[in-house]
């Protein structure tokens, strides 16, 4: 009997440790798997982080360039028309009277010289840092408008509450939006929408123009995929519908408040 | 019915029954692999139920070893996705079946608990929870593992079998070593009965461990503020 009873409490004890290891192979796999876990999530982050930055070099290369564009077109470009508008000034002087192909010449340049300062305006970096996202909007609405062969609608809301930096980055994102419906749309007419609920913006520009089939990747241009990169940029999403009556982007994103 | 009574017959069935109620409140939701697991909780408590009172249960014991790996033969193919992973656990069927018939129908032993049965039917699911948890390092989720009904039900698997393993083992020696010898006596069957009695509340212990597994899968899939 002695020996029996032994014999089981040894296989009692065996088996208690064999439980213990059970319970350690569990408890050891837990933290591995916690472990690893967390090493692929730095690992995603660090990712995504070098993406943002590269995104944001890409941006301040952009930035940088419209700058110098702007500052071309407004002591070059807008230089050379105030010139020729001057000269022909003087040429109508020197006659009394102005022929009328000069006058209209004269016009036009006129035209062109205030199309050329709103354009400039509107690439650079430090005027839109002085005035807010609606200002700008409603400047580049007008500007469009300018050319009449285009119609422009903006609602928008009194204020939008986002810091001035992300501010820039949604009109560059709205600009882009805009030059598309123009160029590859053939847009008569666009609407710009802002609505802002809680923490969230969300901005629309539909337009009634060609359209394009979203799901036909090789009509992806620059464009869409600068949109796309910007609206996450600001950790938001642009998104598109489209059909043979127009095509309408929407982005939305959180807004980050001041 | 004594105590004694209860854990050494009753405690097994009401073990599995445990683990096929959990699995049928889970009933709406579940796949495949649970329904044959739900077949399996309720096979194995009507052979339970049958050798608790039987005057021989031992045929019975090595049913639900075949039933048993057949049950988590089936489950593991289907939640292991790499096919050397599938080709070992068909393996791990095949054999346990092949002894099983070899052992109860072509060359049937005396009456004594079928150790090696449960041996390789222990080495198998052992075999087979580890390499489910190199599935789950090899392919690591967002999802947290405790959300994971799949590893509260292997981990209950490795704990009970890798637990019972050394009873498993010794047990079919131990009572061919009464029956055959002069230790035969009413104290030296109770010693072996308690040893059983040590395997029932690992059982015992597993299943609660799937119930738990399942409500909590449950309750906080149904929670998402938790």
């Amino acid at each position: 009997m002695d020996i029996l009873s032994q014999e089981i409490t040894i296989i009692v004890v065996a088996s208690s440790f064999f439980l213990l290891v059970a319970v350690g192979i569990i408890v050891l796999f837990l933290v591995y798997q916690k472990r690893q876990l967390k090493y692929i999530l730095e690992k995603k982050e660090l990712s995504n982080q070098f993406q943002r930055e590269l995104l944001n070099t890409r941006l301040e290369a952009q930035e940088e360039t419209m700058n110098k564009l702007s500052t071309e077109l407004h002591d070059n470009i807008g230089q050379l028309l105030s010139s020729s508008k001057f000269l022909i000034g003087v040429a109508g002087r020197a006659s009394h009277s102005l022929p009328e192909n000069l006058q209209m010449a004269e016009e036009t340049i006129s035209k062109a010289i205030q199309e050329v300062r709103a354009l400039s305006k509107s690439l650079n970096t430090e005027w839109l840092e002085k005035f807010n996202l609606l200002e700008n909007l409603q400047a580049e609405s007008d500007r469009i408008r300018i050319s009449k062969v285009l119609q422009v609608t903006l609602r928008h809301p009194a204020t939008i509450d986002m810091p001035t930096d992300r501010q820039m980055i949604l009109f560059r994102i709205v600009q882009e939006a805009l030059q598309n419906a123009i160029k590859h749309g053939h847009a008569s007419n666009i609407a710009i929408e802002v609505t802002q609920a809680e923490n969230r913006l969300q901005v629309s520009v539909a337009d009634d123009g060609n359209g394009f089939d979203i799901h036909n990747t090789s009509l992806h241009g620059v464009g869409i995929t600068t949109i796309r990169h910007r609206a996450k940029l600001l950790g938001g999403i642009a998104s598109w519908t489209s059909s043979s009556h127009g095509t309408s982007v929407s982005i939305q994103l959180p807004t980050y408040g001041n | 019915m004594s105590f004694h009574f209860f854990i050494s017959n009753l405690l097994e069935p009401i073990s599995y029954g445990l683990c096929g109620l959990a699995l049928l409140y889970k009933q709406r939701s579940i796949q495949l692999k649970w329904k044959i697991l739900l077949v399996y909780y309720v096979v194995a408590v009507a052979l339970q139920l049958k050798a608790a009172y039987a005057e021989t249960n031992i045929g019975l014991y090595s049913l639900l070893s075949s039933v048993t790996s057949l049950s988590l033969g089936t489950y593991f193919y289907y939640t292991l996705f790499t096919p050397w992973k599938r080709r070992l656990v068909i393996l791990f069927c095949a054999v346990q079946i092949g002894y099983n018939i070899i052992a109860n129908v072509l060359l049937p032993r005396g009456q004594v608990f079928d150790s090696t049965a449960y041996v390789i039917l222990s080495c198998g699911i052992v075999l087979m929870a580890f390499l489910y948890m190199h599935q789950i390092l090899t392919n690591v989720t967002e999802e947290s593992l405790a959300l994971n009904f799949d590893f509260w039900f292997v981990s209950s698997q490795l704990f009970y079998h890798l637990g019972s393993f050394l009873i498993f083992l010794t047990y079919g020696y131990l009572t061919e070593k009464i029956l055959t010898s002069n230790l035969y006596s009413y104290e030296n069957r109770i010693y072996l009965s308690q040893l059983w009695r040590v395997h029932n509340v690992l059982l015992f212990l597993s299943s609660l461990f799937i119930s738990a597994g399942i409500l909590w899968t449950s309750f906080r899939r149904r929670s998402p503020s938790l």
